[in-house]
């Protein structure tokens, strides 16, 4: 456990009658990339706010930098950043001005100060902005002040609660680039999100969450080896009645759905079926405009696990 | 820590447009209509003395038709006093609208009106007064005859005691009721910045509360600056009020500026509080809550007398509590006392009130902000 930078015991807690976290139990290592995979709702937020000491929990331990988390465990704070959902910014505050107000709440040196934000600045790319109010940045470079005002005063745990939602495309990929930097710099990230390819392009390690309990844990390939299917082989074209009932027929398929002019080809698990496929769509003279091949991807083990697709939510 | 935030916090709050002007340029501008709307009223609201007439009967208690037949002489009365024969005589004079009522002055006294209204009001405050001033008097000569203050019994009969805040006062202008519960109202708005500081420390109220909440900084450390930044804008915008009222509009306050000085900032925590309050205990949208104070602070100056002079005294005839517990009332009777009386009982009883409810308000506002954790966010 000396590794372990939060260590998350049966956590419990409930909203009336509803279950917000049935015995939730995990450990985030040091230098991890942790990402918290769920449908809205499914308690990722809640989990996060009971690790801050923020939220009341009727059961359960949580302990950060080895240490029981309370509301006055103000030394784990001060090596805590958050980002939050919803972009916490004063209006009435330039760019540069509120990120020296919230670095100020853990660095109080004003050199000290003067730096981090300088920094924190150029990492998130606002330097033309600085004297910016946030109500004349757009949604993105809003979303990266968000962030820099959690993380100016370099903390050594990193809390992102769905730093993306909202974000356009260019700016998704500058957050995303920027928390693999800030754990590369030896930053441990906690990242909640309900994008799976987000969590799977960054995170080292992923717990899947829903309902308020841990479902499934482990590295994104450790938990794609754990469905049952196998590849899944898309076909867009004119493809008969015929030739799909006989594509039911091959060997190591699993699964054939139509949808208009596409075929969706599924394989047992273990099983490469992209090549065979090919030769048959050309032994039947199946005229096809497209063929792609895809492995199982996050969804496929959410769509295991509890019936409904991650997406769907 | 301290400078941090309050420097920031003093450039959030006097960079805020919409704050500034409810908290001051508003305030402002409603003094400048009051000065142009009523200048030259004071001649129309100098007080009318008010026809009455005394009828004594059986066991009449002649002390009181002497006190008003004192009150009903000179400049300044209060009284216009008819002479009657009897009970009949003063009930035509009373149909025939030559009166506004009567006293009936029997082992009790009683007052009969055509009509309620501010003069039945004032008519009744004078038997109120008379009863209240005349067992003070026989309690010291029960138990203390030599203590008998000889100004006290002259008090009785020249009805001092009670009537010099409707008329005794050579300069008695009634629209400063307007302008000193407007300063009420600006006090109650300094709401705003109390449910301001509340919402950004509690962080279930707000994203950037839960940041400090999070943060190595004790959240008491960022609701006290809060208070005190608070605090010092609230007052500073007093000052400037109270400066152009003074000095721009010529609105009297008297010569106790110390006083009003005190005044005005226990009236500047009171807002506060009731702002944090309302912050804290409700669960209702920012929007609702700004509503909410800024209602309530109309509404207080409204009894308090800023849209109509009258309106204290109505509420003192039908619901006295009202105004022991309204603090623009409080503020305003204060204010009103500060100028008219040259003693201090009635400032003093009003600022004590007013201590006493902004008390209350802190302690409701520290129930609810002790908490640490929540049950959601």
């Amino acid at each position: 456990m000396a590794n372990s930078v939060i260590e998350v015991k049966d956590l419990e807690k409930s909203y009336k009658e509803l279950k917000a976290l049935d015995k939730v139990s995990f450990e985030v290592k040091k230098g991890e990339i942790l990402g918290l995979l769920g449908p809205n709702g499914s308690g990722k937020s809640t989990t996060i706010g009971c690790l801050l000491a923020l939220l009341k929990f009727d059961g359960g331990e949580v302990k950060v930098f080895g240490e029981e988390m309370t509301p006055e465990s103000y030394e784990a704070k001060r090596k805590i950043g958050v980002v939050f959902q919803d972009v916490a910014v004063y209006d009435e505050l330039t760019v540069a001005e509120n990120i020296d107000y919230f670095c100020g709440l853990y660095v109080k040196n004003r050199a000290e100060r003067k730096k981090c934000v300088e920094d924190v600045i150029e990492f998130v790319g606002l330097g033309d902005f600085k004297k910016f109010r946030p109500k004349k940045l757009s949604g993105g470079l809003l979303r990266r002040l968000n962030i820099a005002c959690g993380i100016a005063h370099r903390p050594e745990l990193i809390f992102m609660d769905e730093p993306t939602v909202a974000v356009d495309p260019q700016s998704r990929n500058n957050i995303l680039e920027g928390i693999k930097k800030l754990n590369k710099d030896g930053a441990t990230v906690v990242y909640t999100s309900h994008y799976m390819e987000e969590v799977e392009e960054i995170c080292t390690r992923i717990i899947v969450m829903d309902k308020g309990r841990v479902i499934a844990e482990g590295t994104a390939d450790e938990l794609k080896a754990g469905v049952s299917i196998g590849e899944k082989v898309t076909v867009e074209g004119e493809v008969s009645r015929r030739v799909v009932e006989e594509l039911k027929k091959l060997k190591g398929v699993v699964n054939v759905e139509v949808e208009d002019r596409k075929v969706e080809v599924v394989y047992e698990k273990g099983v490469s079926g992209l090549s065979g496929l090919v030769a048959f769509l050309t032994k039947n003279d199946v005229k096809y405009e497209r063929i792609f091949s895809e492995l199982p991807s996050l969804n496929d083990v959410f769509l295991e696990l509890t019936g409904k697709e991650l997406r769907d939510e | 820590m301290f400078r941090h935030l309050f420097k920031y916090n003093l450039k959030i709050m006097l960079r805020s447009k919409e704050m500034i002007f409810w908290t001051l340029l508003f305030p402002i501008a409603l003094a400048t209509f009051f000065q142009l709307a009523f200048s030259g009223m004071m001649d129309a609201t100098r007080f009318d003395p008010i026809s009455v007439a005394v009828v004594e009967v059986g066991g009449a208690d002649e002390m009181f038709a002497e006190t008003i037949r004192a009150l009903s002489a000179g400049d300044n009365r209060i009284f216009e006093l008819m002479d009657v024969k009897d009970e009949a005589a003063a009930v035509e004079l009373l149909q025939e609208g030559e009166i506004v009522g009567f006293f009936l002055v029997g082992e009790v006294i009683e007052v009969v009106v055509r009509h309620s209204g501010i003069s039945a009001t004032i008519m009744q405050n004078v038997v109120d007064s008379y009863y209240q001033t005349g067992s003070v008097v026989a309690g010291i000569l029960e138990f203390n005859p030599g203590a008998l203050n000889m100004e006290l019994v002259a008090g009785i009969h020249t009805g001092e005691s009670v009537f010099q805040d409707v008329g005794d006062s050579e300069d008695a202008d009634f629209t400063l009721i307007m302008f000193y519960a407007l300063i009420g109202m600006v006090c109650l708005f300094a709401a705003f910045f109390g449910l301001s500081v509340v919402t950004e420390t509690e962080a279930n109220l707000s994203k950037k509360a839960a940041r400090m909440s999070v943060s190595g900084t004790h959240k008491m450390v960022g609701l006290v600056v809060g208070l005190i930044s608070s605090f010092v804008v609230a007052y500073a915008e007093m000052l400037i009020l109270l400066a152009f009222m003074v000095f721009v509009l010529g609105v009297s306050f008297g010569s106790q500026v110390g006083w009003i000085l005190v005044l005005s900032a226990v009236g500047i925590l009171a807002g506060i509080a009731m702002g944090m309050v309302i912050g804290a205990a409700t669960k209702w949208s920012d929007n609702a809550k700004y509503a909410l104070v800024s209602n309530m602070s109309v509404v207080s100056a409204f009894l308090a007398g800023m849209m109509l002079w009258q309106m204290r005294y109505v509420i003192e005839a039908h619901a006295p509590i009202v105004n022991r517990i309204n603090p623009a009332t409080l503020i305003t009777d204060a204010l009103y006392s500060l100028y008219f009386f040259d003693s201090m009982d009635r400032y003093f009883a009003n600022l004590m009130n007013l201590i006493l409810i902004t008390g209350v308000f802190v302690l409701i506002a520290y129930v609810f902000v002790r908490r640490k954790r929540y049950d959601s966010v």
